[in-house]
Formats: C-alpha cells, sequence, structure tokens
C-alpha cells in the first residue's frame, strides 16, 4: 500500500465536493451521484488501508504507513501524515459515516445542494486529515479547517434556529482552539529551548520534558479545545443546540466524528505529550467526567425534542470517554475508544431516525409524536435496536466500551466508577423514554394522519449496515481492540521515541537544527 | 548621481511621469479607456522596473533614498495593490459618471508617495513622500463632490492628518536635536542607543521625539487612541479611496515604522512596553467596536485597526523574527483587505450608493455566488482561519510573541482574535444564511467586469496560495528585514 493513499484519504472527499459543486450548477441530481460517489471512493479506500494494515502491529514513530514531505521549513513544520492502529479505526469510521451522511442528505436537501455536498465532503476532508496528522501544526490546520464548513451545514441547511446555534458552535470551537494554538507553540518553543531543534512534530514533541508548571498550564490549553470538541460538562453548551438545529447530515458529522476528533485527540495528543500534567490534574478531570455523565443523563431525560434528547445522551456518554482517559489504564482508554466507535455508529444512526421521522412529520417534539410503531414498523424496529444499543445492552458495541471504561478506572477510582454506573441507568431511563414517547403509546391527535410510508430502500440500507456495524461490534470486539491496543499500549506506557538509528531521521534533523541556530530567542 | 542610479530611481519616477502623461492626455480630451490603459501601464512598468533595482540592491541612490530588499519588497507590494485599485476604480466612477483624468492621476501621484516612503532613508524624504500620499488623499477622498459624505471625510482626515504631519515634525525635529542626524538609520540608531543609556538630557530629547513620532504615526495607522477618524472617513470616501488608505497608505507608513524601530527592536527594546500597551489597546478597542457595526465599511475600518494591533503584537515581541512577522503580516493584510474592500467596490460600482449597509449583502451566496465565495475568503483569512493566509500571519506573530516569552500579550491576541470572530460570521450569515424572503431584489448584472473578476481571482489564489505553501513568502519576507534589522 503506498504511503500516498493517507494523503488520497483527505483529498478524495475533497475533490469530490468540489466536483459535486460544480456539476450542480448543471443538474443537481448529479451532484448527489459524485457526492455518493466520492463518499464511496473514500470509504472503500478506508476499508483497503484497514485489509493492507490492520494485521501488523506497528509501533508509533514507525507506523506502518506515512508521508512527510517539508512544508514550512522555516518553523520545522512538515507534512506528516501517518496511520497506525488507533488512527485506522476512526478513518474507517470516518469513512463510513461520509456515506451514510450523504446518503441521508438524498431527500432533505432541497436548496444550494451543490454547496452542501462541498460542506459535506469538506468536513469529512477536514476530520480525515485531523486522524491522520502527526504534526502538531498540521493536526491544528486540520482541526481548524473542518470548523468552517460545519458552520455552513448548521447555518444553512440547519433548522430555524440555525443561525444562533451555528454561531455559537463556532464561537466555541473556535476560540478553545486559539488556545491550543497558543500552547502549541509554547510546547514548540519549549522544545525548542530544550533540545535546540524547531520542530512541530508529533513524536519528537512527545519526550519533551517540561518545568511543572509550564506543561500544566500548557496542558490546560490543550484540555480546553479538546474538552469542548467532546464535550466536557461545563463546556458543552454549544453542542445541544448545534446537534438539534444541524440537517441530518450536519448532526450524524457532529455526533458520529466531530465529538470523536476530541476524544481521539485527548488520547492521541494531550495526554501523551503533557504525562505529569494530566496525571497531577487526573482527579478533577475524571470527576467532570462523572459530572457529564449524570448531567447529560438528567438533563436528556427533560427534553421533548427528539434531537435535543439525543444530543444531551451524547454529553453523558462521553463522560465515559473521559473518565477513561482520565484514568489512563489501558483497559480503561480501550474502552474509551470502543465507546466512541459504539457511539459514533449508535448515535449516528438515532440521528439519522430523527431525521426520517422529521421528514415524514415535520416534528421532532415528542408529544406531537408517538405511536409511531403501529405505523411505522420497519422504522421503529430500527429505532429500538439502536436505542437498546446506546444505552449499553450487551451485544452490542457500547456494553464493550461501557464495561471496559468502568473495568479500567475501577483500578484508580473505584467510587467515581460506581457513580458512573448509576448514571448509566439514568441514561437508559431517558432513552427509554424517547422509546415509549415516540414509538409506543397511542398516536398524538395532532399528528397528520395522511398517508405515511414507511422507510425504503435507502433508508433501510442506511439503517441495517450501521445496525450489523453496531451487533458487530459488541460480539467480535477483538479486531478493533487489537487494532488499536499497540498504539495505546505505547502511549499509556509512554515508550514512543524515534530509533535514533533510523537513517530516515538523520538528515532532516542536522537540517533543522542548523535552520534553527541563529532563531533561538535571547 | 549617475545613470545607474537613475536606473535605480525608476521605480519611483515611472509612476510619476506616468501621472503627469495621464493629466496631459486629459487635457486633450483622451478618452477614459486611454487614460486607463496609462494607468495601468504606467503602474505595471514600475513593477517591472522593480527586477531592475534588485540587481543594483542595496544602493543608496543620493543621501535621500535607499534601494534594499526591504525597500524593494514593499515596493512591489505597494504598487501591486495600486495597480489592483486602478482596476477596481474603474467600473466605480464609471457607474458615477466621474470618469476624469484627474483621478487616475492622483493614484499615481499617491503611488509615488507610497513607493518613496518605502525607499526613504531620510526623515525628509519620509516627509515629502508622505505628504504627496497624504494631498493626493486628500483629493481623492472628496473625489465626489457632490457627495456630503465624501466631502465630510475628506475635510476631517485633512485636519486629522494635517496634526499628525504636525506631531511628526516635531518628533523629527526632537529627535535631530537629541541624535544631530536626519539620516533615518543612523538616527534610529543612535536615538536607540540614548534611549538605552544616554546622558539624561539628550535621552530625554531622544524620549520626547520617538513618543511624538510614535503619535504621529498612531494617526496614520489609526491605533487606539488615535484612530477617531478613521471609521468616519472609511465610511464616507468613495470604496476605491477607502481600500487605497486601508492597504497602501497603511503599508506605506508601516515600512517607515520599522526602519525607525528597528534599532530599538532589535537591541535593547526599550519601547517594547509602549508598543505592548498600544498593541493591547487597539487590539480590543478595534474588535469590541466592529461588534457594533451595522455598516460593513466601518466594520473593515475597525477590523483593520484590530489587526494593525495584532501587528504591534510581533513589534513589541521584537528580534528579527518580529520583524519578519511584522513584513509577513502586512503582506497578508494588503491582500486580505484589498480583497474585502474590493468586493465592497465591485457592488457599490451597481448602484448609485456605495454597498456599505449589510442588507446589501443580504442573500449574496445565492445572488452572486462568486462574489460571496471571494467575499468568504478574505473574511476567514481576517479571522485567521486556515487554510487562508490570515492563519499563517496570525501564527507568525504568535510563534514570536511567545517565543520571546510575552505571554500577556499572546493571550491578549487570542482573546481579541476570538471575539474578532463574531463580526466576521455575522457578515457571513448575512451573506449566506438569510431567510429566502428578504433578499433585495436589486439588478444585479450578470457578472462583475471582467477586470475586476481577474484582480479579485489574483487576489483570492494569493491568499489560498500563501496559507497552503507559506515558505517562499517567508523567505522573502526574512530576506527583507534582514536588510533592515541584520541578522
Amino acid at each position: 500500500m503506498p504511503d500516498a493513499t493517507l494523503t488520497a484519504l483527505i483529498l478524495t472527499p475533497l475533490a469530490g465536493g468540489f466536483a459535486a459543486w460544480l456539476a450542480a450548477r448543471q443538474r443537481a441530481a448529479a451532484a448527489r451521484w459524485i457526492a455518493l460517489a466520492a463518499a464511496l471512493a473514500t470509504f472503500g479506500l478506508a476499508l483497503l488501508t484497514w485489509a493492507a494494515v490492520g494485521a501488523e502491529a506497528a509501533s508509533i514513530a514507525a507506523p506502518v504507513l506515512q508521508q512527510r514531505l517539508p512544508w514550512i521549513p522555516r518553523y520545522g513544520i512538515e507534512y506528516h501524515l501517518a496511520l497506525d492502529g488507533l488512527s485506522l479505526l476512526f478513518v474507517v469510521l470516518t469513512g463510513l459515516l461520509g456515506c451514510i451522511a450523504v446518503l441521508m442528505s438524498w431527500r432533505e436537501i432541497e436548496r444550494s445542494e451543490g454547496l452542501h455536498y462541498l460542506c459535506l465532503l469538506a468536513t469529512v476532508a477536514g476530520i480525515m486529515g485531523v486522524f491522520l496528522a502527526f504534526d502538531l501544526f498540521l493536526f491544528y490546520f486540520f482541526w481548524e479547517l473542518m470548523l468552517v464548513p460545519m458552520y455552513f451545514l448548521i447555518g444553512v441547511w440547519g433548522h430555524e434556529g440555525r443561525v444562533r446555534a451555528a454561531i455559537k458552535f463556532v464561537i466555541f470551537t473556535m476560540i478553545s482552539g486559539l488556545f491550543l494554538l497558543a500552547s502549541i507553540i509554547g510546547l514548540y518553543w519549549a522544545h525548542a529551548r530544550a533540545t535546540g531543534q524547531l520542530t512541530t512534530d508529533y513524536v519528537e514533541l512527545l519526550g519533551t520534558s517540561l518545568p511543572p508548571e509550564v506543561g500544566g498550564w500548557l496542558f490546560v490549553g490543550f484540555l480546553v479545545a479538546f474538552a469542548v470538541k467532546l464535550p466536557v460538562f461545563p463546556l458543552h453548551s454549544w453542542l445541544p443546540d448545534a446537534h438539534t438545529q444541524a440537517p441530518t447530515a450536519g448532526s450524524i458529522l457532529l455526533a458520529g466524528l466531530l465529538l470523536k476528533t476530541g476524544g481521539y485527540a485527548l488520547i492521541r495528543f494531550a495526554v501523551p505529550l503533557f504525562p505529569e500534567a494530566a496525571a497531577s490534574l487526573s482527579g478533577p478531570i475524571a470527576v467532570v467526567g462523572v459530572i457529564g455523565i449524570i448531567y447529560g443523563a438528567v438533563l436528556a431525560y427533560g427534553q421533548t425534542d427528539m434531537k435535543r434528547l439525543i444530543a444531551y445522551t451524547s454529553v453523558s456518554h462521553m463522560g465515559f470517554v473521559v473518565l477513561g482517559v482520565a484514568s489512563w489504564q489501558l483497559v480503561a482508554v480501550q474502552g474509551a475508544v470502543l465507546q466512541m466507535l459504539a457511539h459514533g455508529l449508535a448515535t449516528g444512526a438515532l440521528f439519522a431516525i430523527a431525521g426520517m421521522v422529521d421528514a415524514r412529520f415535520h416534528s421532532r417534539e415528542l408529544a406531537a409524536l408517538g405511536g409511531l410503531w403501529a405505523r411505522l414498523p420497519r422504522l421503529s424496529g430500527f429505532a429500538l435496536l439502536f436505542i437498546l444499543a446506546s444505552v449499553g445492552v450487551p451485544g452490542m458495541g457500547n456494553f464493550i466500551g461501557e464495561l471496559l471504561t468502568l473495568l479500567g478506572a475501577w483500578a484508580v477510582t473505584p467510587a467515581l466508577v460506581a457513580v458512573a454506573a448509576g448514571g448509566l441507568v439514568a441514561g437508559t431511563v431517558a432513552m427509554l423514554r424517547l422509546m415509549q414517547r415516540a414509538f409506543h403509546g397511542t398516536a398524538a391527535a395532532t399528528r397528520p394522519l395522511a398517508d405515511i410510508a414507511d422507510i425504503g430502500g435507502r433508508e433501510i440500507l442506511v439503517l441495517a449496515a450501521l445496525a450489523a456495524l453496531v451487533i458487530a461490534l459488541g460480539m467480535f470486539p477483538q479486531p478493533a481492540l487489537r487494532s488499536a491496543e499497540p498504539a495505546l499500549e505505547q502511549l499509556v506506557a509512554r515508550e514512543v521515541v524515534y530509533d535514533p538509528a533510523d537513517p530516515q531521521l538523520d538528515p532532516r534533523r542536522t537540517r533543522l537544527t542548523a535552520a534553527a541556530g541563529p532563531e533561538l530567542p535571547r | 548621481m549617475n545613470t545607474t542610479d537613475l536606473l535605480g530611481l525608476s521605480p519611483l519616477i515611472i509612476p510619476a511621469l506616468a501621472g503627469i502623461l495621464v493629466m496631459l492626455a486629459g487635457a486633450f480630451r483622451a478618452r477614459p479607456a486611454v487614460l486607463h490603459a496609462l494607468t495601468i501601464g504606467g503602474i505595471g512598468l514600475a513593477l517591472l522596473s522593480i527586477p531592475l533595482g534588485r540587481s543594483l540592491a542595496p544602493r543608496d541612490l543620493t543621501p535621500l533614498l535607499r534601494l534594499d530588499a526591504y525597500a524593494l519588497l514593499f515596493l512591489s507590494l505597494l504598487y501591486a495593490t495600486l495597480g489592483i485599485l486602478a482596476i477596481l476604480a474603474r467600473p466605480y466612477l464609471q457607474a458615477r459618471r466621474r470618469q476624469g483624468e484627474a483621478f487616475p492621476a492622483l493614484l499615481l501621484f499617491a503611488g509615488t508617495g507610497m513607493g518613496v516612503m518605502a525607499c526613504s532613508n531620510h526623515f525628509a524624504s519620509f516627509f515629502l513622500g508622505l505628504e504627496t500620499l497624504t494631498v493626493a488623499l486628500y483629493v481623492l477622498l472628496g473625489y465626489l463632490r457632490d457627495d456630503r459624505r465624501s466631502l465630510e471625510a475628506a475635510v476631517k482626515y485633512l485636519i486629522l492628518a494635517a496634526l499628525a504631519s504636525g506631531f511628526l515634525l516635531f518628533g523629527i525635529a526632537l529627535v535631530y536635536a537629541a541624535t544631530g542626524t536626519l539620516v533615518l538609520d543612523a538616527a534610529a540608531r543612535a536615538a536607540a542607543a540614548l534611549l538605552q543609556e544616554g546622558p539624561a538630557a539628550e535621552a530625554s530629547w531622544a524620549v520626547a521625539g520617538m513618543l511624538m513620532l510614535m503619535v504621529g504615526f498612531g494617526f496614520k495607522l489609526a491605533l487606539v487612541p488615535f484612530h477617531m477618524w478613521s471609521p468616519d472617513v472609511y465610511q464616507g470616501a468613495p470604496a476605491p479611496v477607502t481600500a487605497l488608505i486601508a492597504t497602501g497608505s497603511k503599508g506605506a507608513v508601516v515600512a517607515v515604522l520599522l526602519r525607525v524601530l528597528a534599532p530599538d527592536i532589535a537591541g535593547a527594546g526599550r519601547l517594547a512596553p509602549l508598543l505592548a500597551g498600544l498593541a493591547i489597546v487597539t487590539m480590543f478597542a478595534g474588535n469590541l467596536l466592529a461588534l457594533l457595526q451595522t455598516d460593513v465599511k466601518r466594520l473593515l475600518a475597525y477590523s483593520s485597526i484590530a489587526h494593525i494591533g495584532y501587528v504591534f503584537v510581533a513589534l513589541a515581541a521584537g528580534g528579527a523574527g518580529g520583524g519578519r512577522a511584522v513584513v509577513f503580516y502586512m503582506l497578508i493584510y494588503l491582500a486580505t483587505t484589498l480583497g474585502a474592500f474590493g468586493i465592497v467596490s465591485v457592488l457599490s460600482a451597481e448602484g448609485d450608493a456605495d454597498a456599505d449597509d449589510l442588507g446589501a449583502y443580504r442573500g449574496l451566496g445565492r445572488r452572486r455566488p462568486a462574489l460571496a465565495a471571494t467575499m468568504t475568503v478574505m473574511l476567514l483569512s481576517l479571522a485567521g482561519v486556515p487554510p487562508t493566509g490570515g492563519f499563517l500571519a496570525k501564527f507568525a506573530v504568535l510563534d514570536v510573541a511567545i517565543g520571546a516569552g510575552r505571554w500577556t500579550l499572546a493571550l491578549a491576541m487570542v482573546i481579541a482574535s476570538g471575539i474578532g470572530l463574531y463580526y466576521y460570521l455575522r457578515v457571513l450569515v448575512v451573506m449566506y444564511m438569510g431567510d429566502e424572503e428578504g433578499i433585495p431584489t436589486m439588478p444585479s448584472p450578470a457578472a462583475a467586469p471582467l477586470g475586476s473578476s481577474l484582480a479579485l481571482g489574483v487576489l483570492v489564489v494569493a491568499v489560498l496560495a500563501i496559507g497552503l505553501y507559506p515558505e517562499p513568502w517567508l523567505r522573502a519576507a526574512g530576506a527583507a528585514v534582514s536588510a533592515v534589522l541584520g541578522g
């Protein structure tokens, strides 16, 4: 498998987006097909990568696939993409949900279709870049890049309160992003002072020894940015608005992928780069994670808007990821990764279902629904499946994720784990309320009784694919666990360094040092 | 003075000659197309003569002017700006039936003034260049003489520019009294040495002189608290002239400012606290006041105030890196601001009044997708979002601030630009996210004039190219700055 595949994973959706945009000027339908083709090609590429790479255990410092080219040598910045087992899982998820998002936009988007697919696929490309970047500057580049098209997705094609939600989303994520940028530059200079070498390379920076106070502040900068994305409890307030107001495809990308970039970045960057700071703050982080679990579940129970309810359960589920990362035990972190994958599939599916309901009844209010099972048995069946998956019923991926997280964290914070397990019950109640109010019971009187069809071929395809994967992840979690294990093991054990004898690295090092000479500050 | 010197001076002589030629042609009632061709030709020739100067640099042309890599970089930037402005101004003037010879001639004279400032190595040539530029601007600002707001802008600018000139002259006199020389680099070096450890009396002359100079520069760059004039003038002026004040005029002033501050920045950094204070006040005031605007020209005026604040962050951080960040930032600032005002210009050329109300941009994404996309790129660059050049510019400034350990400044910049996001997003909201019914049904021609489209296209490509591959531009900025700061 050539290393350039990594660039292709980013460029395929981007190019497809532009092609769809141009094609839409002639025929709107062409835009859809081109977008679908691009999304499928991206997914196919991701699967091929899985097939080629999946079995090989590789170290982070020498990943199976990597591409590094000088980009801005003056700052020691490289175009460095790499794929290890951890990235691989998220790359595949991104490819899959990209296809789902395109399929769910098929009928829903009625104006500026070309621009819609451009924004959608550009978001996918940006997310792909986040999961592949091995250079902190490049990572930040993609991190911000994915926000702009997402802003347009929410703001242009969203529901009634879209503008406010879109602005809130961007303000939260971009301001926290600026702190991340400042922290990245701070780390870069700290590393340069310690080693005389200017670089933003991830593996090089991993070993930076920092004075505790400096490390603490820089870690907080990283943490704020990732915590807003994830989201962690006090920084979550953009999420319910954005998820509720976004079009279906936007909600799927937000819940399925964007939140995962936050969790991935915590595991990949924040904790490994600042291990001491992370260890000293792990207590408070675990506490806010558990608060998030309970808070999200309790607020979800109170919601009357279907999408808002699902959005709040996301806050709750992401709390487990925070708890797992805070404990920094191999098993718990594995659980967090699995939880993110399973949540991406199940919640993506739930938002797709909400979109299907909205397309039929023009309402997401629970009060206006009810008794859907009688009329739409197929849709309701899938809804039950994904709701059960989401509350963590054994046999489905979320169960494994939550179980491993709790098991792993038990070794560190048994008390918090007990509380978190209690939070599971609250989440279950909220989700079952959704099932009961919308799909069981009697039909609301206000519901239009015109002939409303059950889901058709395209919608069944989407839901069946997701259902198969959620169950597969629950029954056979081993391939996913094994894929991420080597990378996670090294991160948890802090054993990532470039082999000094690696011939690939030597010339670059000297060149950088030479360039850095006069640059170092007084 | 010999032939080689004359050759080196050609980037300054050509626009002046072209200006005279345009006036003469006007006297013989040449058609507007001919005048336009002469203008563009003059600017193009001036740009072409810059590589000629490159083979001579570095070289002192008379004691007044210095041709070095720094001057040449600013000359290219300023003339490119001027050329794009001339192209954008034409349809604007056509729509207002004011296609005389005066506008292009004045534009060329303003260009000459900016060119002299970029090359000046003497307070006398600096002041001459500045006044050439400023006098041309007085007339350009009031060019729509039937428009009350245009005249108001001209008078406001006249009074405040005169005040600024007064401060500058006083400052020059004091620096001369302290250092005994008017040659820019020598005077700046001596003043910096005096600031660091000089005999008390002379040091206080130098301090007073530098402060006066900073006030003068502050007025010209619209630093807070000397910014009061700028939103009114930006709003009232004809759109292409607004663009000129926001880009070329500020660019030329920064070119001189960096030469004046260079010894202090590269050395002791005695002025750093002053620069840092100005930077913080300017960033916050610019961004906070921009939040309240519903007029696009005023909004961009406050935005450009804030951006000069970011430039001052790099100045305050100092060192060769700081200088490089200043030049790199200005490069991107010029392209981006020119692009944003270019859109205002193009839209203004389609109606009787300038398109300055936000309402004129409602639904632009649907009505004029290409214009809206261009504006989006410019706004994202102003907001500092990848993959635009504005992001790299912001990165470069933050990098020197943090590298110099100036965390307060860096965090102030982070917070201020966070505030700034909001008003850039608001314009995007108006362009793309409005409701269907609110879209004004103004007569929209199928496309912008070819020249304007090309000019804007070049700017979009430049802004994205710098964002995606900044290395050559960083290298150019670094080479230019090392001519002034050394190292």
